[in-house]
């Protein structure tokens, strides 16, 4: 028995069962739970209309359906070179719709504007999630983020600490007025 | 025209991105398949599948078997343990589906769908 034969094959079989595992359960599932919240979202807005917070011909409530309908349908296709594609692409648009998204969300009463953002902020939320936890690239750079803003929060904070005993040490000219008066 | 110009340069870059997609797929199992094939050739005509397997457990430590045996049975019963929901609650979205878009399209005719097939799946022709 050759043993670096052997353990060619299984590392290789390895590799396939990665690759099955990948394409066929991680992938598939990553995105069944995706459209699910999608779902969830978007039975939340129609319960919105539903209860006539927002008329469902209202242009708002139809363009934010057909936004989360969008991408449940598309779910499977996102992934971060899509949206580097997206970026570019959004560039040479001859229209934007999420401005005159945003226009018609304008025209809503206060309450129901609200509402339909928080809406649009889950589904962006949902979103970013997806794309994020897709990517080994994004993620890596989420992380960096977050460590460094994290760094800097700490060193903001420590910087705060040392300012008070600064002041104590100089006490300022105006303050010992007060004490002698 | 602007318009018409703009979705054709996105369709291209979609189909480029398609086929980046599906050639990075389908390469990666090739390159594993031609890889194990020169490392099986070594024990052409040398010894049988059932010898292939004895040898193995044989030149393996007992310990060794036996942890490839339960990482096995466990990735596989895993697999098999998310593949089975996963049929189960294709079911459920089939089953409940249809009662959910009836009941909306009373409220709203004009309601919208995702164009999902009716088990919750993707188009089969927006797959890449």
């Amino acid at each position: 028995m050759n043993p670096l034969a052997y353990e060619q094959i299984i590392s290789l079989l390895g590799l396939i069962a990665l690759w099955a595992f990948w394409y066929y359960l991680w992938k598939p599932q990553r995105v069944d739970i995706f459209r699910q919240r999608l779902f969830s979202l978007r039975s939340d807005l129609f319960d919105l209309a539903a209860d006539g917070v927002v008329p469902f011909d209202h242009p708002a409530y139809a363009q934010l359906r057909l936004l989360i309908n969008g991408m449940i349908r598309f779910a499977h296709r996102v992934s971060f070179a899509t949206l580097v594609i997206a970026i570019v692409q959004s560039k040479r648009a001859p229209s934007d719709p999420l401005a005159a998204w945003r226009r018609n969300v304008e025209k809503l009463p206060e309450g129901a504007r609200e509402r339909v953002l928080a809406v649009h902020k889950d589904v962006s939320a949902a979103f970013s999630k997806h794309l994020i936890d897709g990517s080994m690239l994004l993620s890596l750079f989420v992380f960096l983020r977050v460590l460094i803003a994290l760094f800097k929060g700490i060193s903001h904070a420590v910087g705060r600490k040392k300012e008070p005993t600064q002041l104590q040490s100089h006490p300022c000219p105006k303050q010992d007025g007060l004490g002698k008066k | 025209m602007k318009e018409l110009e703009y979705k054709l340069q996105t369709q291209k870059w979609d189909t480029g991105l398609r086929l980046g997609q599906t050639l990075i797929k389908y390469a990666a199992i090739c390159i594993c398949v031609w890889r194990i094939v020169p490392a099986l050739e070594v024990f052409a005509g040398k010894t049988t599948l059932a010898n292939f397997g004895l040898s193995l457990i044989a030149d393996l430590k007992a310990n060794t078997v036996f942890s490839h045996l339960v990482m096995g049975v466990l990735g596989f019963g895993g697999a098999g343990y998310g593949l089975r929901e996963r049929a189960q609650k294709r079911k459920e979205i089939k089953r409940l589906g249809n009662r959910v878009v009836e009941l909306e399209k009373r409220l709203d005719p004009n309601r919208p769908s995702s164009g999902l097939t009716i088990d919750g799946r993707s188009r089969p022709e927006d797959e890449p």
